[in-house]
């Protein structure tokens, strides 16, 4: 009796968990083997493994589609972005849990504020102060919203980071006549390389998926991003499905890839950065 | 007294002699923690307390010369950050109360907007869709998780660290690409749901996912739930493994089961988590824009229209830009508000049941 209640329960706890795990990952692999068939193929069954491996969507998608414009404008924003985060967040953060001065409550309370910001809500006012300053349709239009929306939270991640790294190293530099920013640069910088890794890791997810922003505020088709690119997927080629996921599969690679190899990273960062906000 | 307590002492000794070394054990392993939370003896440090007082001073000179390169370090990254969120916030208050096209001429309406907002039917169906769907985002993300959460404790449970992984993927997708995803779902025609049903011969529960107003506001709540219980997941998760062991330990020995220890352990353990975790969920859902923007844009008709999609398309596509800012600034409230309420709600309950 004990033993089939046993197996029971077993069934009950194991089974609907793993039907949620396949249904999260699924979909992506659907849509990577999906975006390997002919759209006849497609048609006939979309749930079949492709008869033959059928590059010509993704070859499509470059050269009718632009598809390389849009990879080249989403990977653009996110090093440039990514590069200055890690520079701001770093100096930002060390300073602040290090040196006292005048105005570091203000600096302090601004980006502590700034977390509870919905962001979605800057989106009118925002394309209204660019368009007065003619910032609208740059190439570098992209970056000052990406950059600033990533600062609170890196920087609280670094300052609490810095803020368990014992003083004494930076009194020994001192002493022997390192000034501050080289204690910055050569001692401090290394010691954080993990707290930096996850803050890039973030930075880049964040600026990769990023859509709204994008859509509203660049309306080049030489400026704008590949989340933006796969809308304009669906109006130009509104029946070729394949197309479409050939494009989907590509935007999401990166993204999977950097997951693989970082999940761990990602998943602290995002649990900080959630109980911290 | 003194004798009773030594029977009882001894009653222990026997008792723990015949129950062996469940009882044994743990009682070591507490003594080996009471060691362990003693205050160690106070070593010598030697580091800046040592120094004499002449270093330190040169040491305090220097942080004090380096004052201006500290301002100019701060001050890009702060100026950058006031003028890209700070000042956005402040204007959209101002012109929300412009009535404007985004090129004439502006004039100053005052309260006007939202006037109009109050008698907005579109307005109004937005909100409630808005907070319909953080409602289900809440049960279905928060709710989802904290089951799972709970199952993870369980033994029975395989391949904890392969589901964890695998439920927070989704998570870094982008929701573009969700939206497209879930659109094929549920297509009606080649749409993953549908054949699925019609291979399980439940043709009947066959529908039109995307284009039934009845069901719409679910439709489209499920990819985002889908998405973000891997978020919720790793969150309390995390919380639970911070709750000490021996607490389980404990209420194990007592013969606790693991429903019993779920609802009267982790539960309580975890409230403040909880409670961020909902707050996080409703705000975050407050301003859902990509899935839906993606799966419906709004439609059929108005039927699965949100705030944050109404504000755009006043502002861009009817070029209403004040009434967008006023919109624009509801959100900011309606989010603020909500976290509020449930910062209240949750807060008096917690202490109530602690």
């Amino acid at each position: 009796m004990k033993k089939i209640t046993g197996a029971i329960s077993w069934f009950f706890i194991n089974v609907p968990i793993m039907l949620l795990s396949i249904t999260c990952i699924f979909p992506v692999i659907w849509l990577g083997y999906s975006s390997l068939k002919t759209s006849t193929e497609f048609n006939l069954n979309s749930f079949s493994l492709p008869s033959a491996l059928n590059f010509d969507n993704y070859r499509q998608a470059f050269q009718t589609a632009k598809f390389d414009v849009y990879l080249f404008n989403s990977a653009f924003n996110s090093f440039i972005s990514l590069a200055l985060v890690l520079l701001f967040t770093f100096v930002v953060g060390y300073l602040l849990s290090r040196y006292r001065f005048k105005g570091r409550g203000l600096v302090y309370g601004v980006f502590l504020a700034g977390i509870l910001v919905p962001v979605y809500a800057l989106i009118v006012p925002m394309f209204i102060m660019f368009k007065n300053v003619g910032l609208l349709n740059t190439r570098i239009t992209l970056l000052f919203p990406y950059i600033a929306f990533e600062l609170p939270i890196a920087i609280f991640l670094v300052d609490s980071y810095v803020k368990g790294i014992s003083k004494e190293m930076e009194d020994a530099a001192a002493i022997d006549g390192a000034g501050m920013l080289r204690t910055m640069f050569t001692i401090i910088l290394p010691i954080c390389r993990p707290v930096l890794s996850t803050v890039v890791i973030l930075a880049f997810m964040h600026t990769w998926n990023e859509f709204p922003f994008a859509q509203m505020l660049v309306m080049k088709a030489a400026y704008k991003t590949v989340p933006v690119g796969l809308t304009s997927f669906t109006s130009q080629f509104s029946v070729d499905y394949t197309l479409l996921m050939a494009a989907l599969a590509m935007a999401t690679l990166p993204v999977v890839v950097i997951y693989i190899l970082f999940y761990k990273k990602i998943m602290q960062g995002m649990m900080a950065g959630a109980v911290k906000g | 007294m003194r004798a009773k307590r030594r029977i009882s002492a001894r009653l222990g000794d026997i008792l723990q002699r015949m129950l062996g070394p469940v009882e044994t054990g743990s009682r070591q392993r507490l003594r080996v923690k009471a060691q362990r939370c003693r205050p160690a003896p106070l070593q010598p440090r030697y580091g800046l307390m040592m120094l004499p007082q002449r270093m330190r001073l040169m040491l305090e000179r220097n942080a004090k010369r380096n004052l201006p390169l500290i301002y100019a370090l701060i001050g890009v990254p702060f100026l950058l950050y006031i003028f890209i969120v700070i000042v956005p916030l402040c204007i959209s208050i101002f012109y929300s109360l412009l009535k404007w096209d985004g090129i004439g001429p502006q004039s100053f309406v005052g309260f006007k907007n939202f006037a109009t907002m109050l008698k907005d039917r579109n307005f109004w169906l937005s909100t409630t869709n808005t907070l319909i769907i953080s409602l289900y985002c809440v049960l279905g993300q928060v709710g989802v998780a904290l089951v799972i959460s709970f199952l993870m404790t369980n033994r029975r449970l395989k391949l904890k660290e392969f589901h964890r992984t695998v439920i927070f993927f989704p998570v870094v997708l982008a929701p573009v690409v969700i939206g497209f995803v879930w659109k094929f779902v549920y297509d009606q025609n080649f749409g993953l749901l549908n054949t699925l049903l019609r291979a399980l011969g439940l043709q009947s529960w066959i529908r039109l996912w995307l284009d039934d107003t009845s069901i719409i506001l679910t439709t489209i709540s499920i990819p985002v739930m889908w998405q973000y219980i891997g978020l919720y997941l790793v969150i309390l998760m995390g919380a639970i493994s911070a709750v000490p062991t021996e607490i389980y330990e404990c209420a194990e020995i007592d013969g606790a089961n693991w429903y019993q220890r779920s609802m009267k352990i982790t539960l309580p353990m975890i409230w403040d988590t909880l409670k961020i975790a909902i707050i996080l969920c409703a705000s975050g859902t407050m301003k859902i824009y990509d899935h839906i923007y993606i799966m419906t844009n709004g439609g059929p008709g108005r039927s699965s229209s949100v705030l944050a999609l109404y504000c755009f398309k006043t502002t861009f596509d009817n070029s209403n830009f004040g009434y967008g800012a006023t919109i624009s600034v509801m959100l900011l409230v309606f989010s603020l508000l909500i976290s509020w309420v449930i910062q209240l709600l949750m807060g008096s309950y917690g202490r109530k049941n602690a």
